[in-house]
């Protein structure tokens, strides 16, 4: 039943004589009693206007009486309607309470799946004033409606129907009343126009943050249903340790790049030879930094041609520490356009201890793509050493990438899921 | 607390890639077909990857 409030005015039902609490103001037109349905004309010494009966009370954490504020305006709950709209088998209801304020006048707050909305009526008229069912059905986007500088696009349409009625309203409702509603959203905001039969409605609705006017009314925000839908209104939020993971991980790709770009600038080059392609090469170097990586870069005159290089890395006792084999092989011509592909140098990375070394390497085959001429020329030799390397880096750059862009993506979830009950269908 | 774990794990992540380039581990190449000194991890042979 209703709220307590001790400082309301009392009546007696006219009906069957319950008391009830008066807190409407003097723009109430009709007083619904809870206990026996009668719906009384406040304007004329509560005359009983109709009886409503078998009406099913619908769930809400609101009651009649409970006093709130919303952004900043202090209201009091006088009336409770609930509805149900029915389309294609699936139905969906919702409960509207009106609500009052002395300064500010009247306005509604719906229950609708876990969540509160505020809505109150506007004065001003949109442009276009009125979106028809045939401007809907004909129309190859969503028709929009342009108020107060904001464009709201066509959300849904429906005839909803009222299913129960208690307290005080404005106006006169009765069971079983419809009005053609369209809805259109633009970001935080729902427009509704009201076909009421004699002339169209405009309201506007917002979703009040839930946590704050729950507890303002008095209604611990726990012991609520979680809403299992996003609500078209619902603000996309982003906890604080969501957004201090996204911006961590874009600084961290971003430090990943940094690095990986300085690391690929250390090295020291120490050592180079080249020979004709069909003898063998043998170059020295040594090695003073064992904590980091030497590179040795393999080079062939390769055009349009290829190279395979087999070689071995010696210590200072001529023993073999390393064996390798590269291919080289370069291509390019025009064909739409320049390309090319392959490459006429490879390299070869690997950790080796302090001392002197040798590479020694040899063409083993070679082959070219057309002509006489001979694969290569000439084979070639750089050795660096103090190479570090940057392929962690680069891993790390992309998956501290994908990271920060995974959190952005969260956002279009959100828009999608806010539409996601839209009525509209593109076909 | 959380802040905390996002922001040492994120940052000991990039300290801990660049650590593993900066030394060279499972820094070399596969194009070494057979090697008896250490590799970047620590052991024998090749472990790495084509550069």
């Amino acid at each position: 039943m209703s709220g307590e409030d001790s400082g309301a005015t009392r009546i007696n039902c006219t009906q069957c004589g319950a008391g009830l609490n008066v807190h409407g103001g003097g723009r109430v037109r009709a007083h619904v009693c809870g206990y026996c349905g009668a719906e009384m004309d406040t304007q004329d010494n509560y005359k009983v206007l109709r009886q409503f009966e078998d009406m099913r009370r619908p769930n809400t954490p609101f009651e009649i009486g409970m006093e709130g504020e919303i952004d900043g305006v202090k209201l009091i709950i006088i009336g409770t309607i609930g509805k149900r709209e029915a389309h294609f088998g699936r139905s969906w209801n919702w409960v509207d309470h009106q609500v009052f304020s002395p300064t500010h006048g009247y306005g509604w707050l719906t229950w609708e799946n876990g969540r509160g909305i505020f809505t109150r009526k506007m004065r001003k008229v949109p442009e276009p004033a009125t979106i028809s069912s045939g401007t809907i059905e004909n129309s190859e986007n969503r028709p929009t409606t342009r108020l107060d500088g904001r464009n709201f696009t066509y959300y849904s349409s429906g005839k909803p129907k009222i299913t129960f009625v208690e307290g005080e309203f404005n106006f006169v409702p009765k069971m079983g009343d419809t009005n053609g509603v369209v809805s259109l959203l633009s970001g935080d905001e729902m427009l509704a126009m009201i076909d009421n039969g004699r002339e169209i409605e405009y309201e506007v609705s917002t979703m009040p943050d839930q946590t704050t006017l729950f507890e303002s009314f008095g209604i611990d925000p726990q012991s609520l249903d979680k809403p299992t839908e996003t609500h078209p209104l619902a603000p996309f939020k982003r906890t604080d340790n969501a957004a201090l993971a996204r911006n961590v991980a874009f600084a961290c790709a971003a430090l990943c790049l940094v690095l990986a770009l300085m690391f690929g600038s250390f090295g020291s080059h120490i050592a180079t030879g080249q020979a004709g392609a069909t003898k063998p090469l043998k170059v020295t170097f040594d090695v003073t930094k064992p904590a980091h990586l030497v590179q040795v870069r393999l080079s062939a005159d390769v055009d349009n041609s290829w190279a395979w290089i087999e070689g071995e890395i010696t210590d200072g006792k001529n023993e073999a520490v390393a064996e390798f084999q590269q291919g080289l092989e370069y291509y390019h011509g025009y064909d739409d356009g320049s390309w090319s592909e392959g490459s006429q140098d490879q390299s070869l990375y690997l950790r080796l201890p302090e001392g002197t070394y040798s590479v020694n390497i040899a063409m083993a085959e070679g082959g070219v793509q057309y002509g006489s001429k001979p694969a290569a020329r000439a084979i070639t030799i750089d050795v660096w050493e103090g190479v570090v390397s940057t392929f962690w880096l680069w891993i790390g750059f992309v998956v501290f990438l994908l990271m920060g862009a995974l959190f952005l993506i969260q956002r279009f979830f959100h828009h999608k899921a806010r539409w996601a009950g839209s009525d509209w269908d593109d076909e | 607390m959380a802040k905390i774990i996002i922001l040492t794990s994120m940052l000991g992540s990039v300290g801990g890639l660049s650590a593993m380039g900066y030394y060279g581990v499972w820094g070399e190449s596969s194009n070494i077909v057979s090697a008896r000194v250490g590799s970047g991890g620590g052991g024998y042979g090749t472990t790495g990857r084509v550069k």
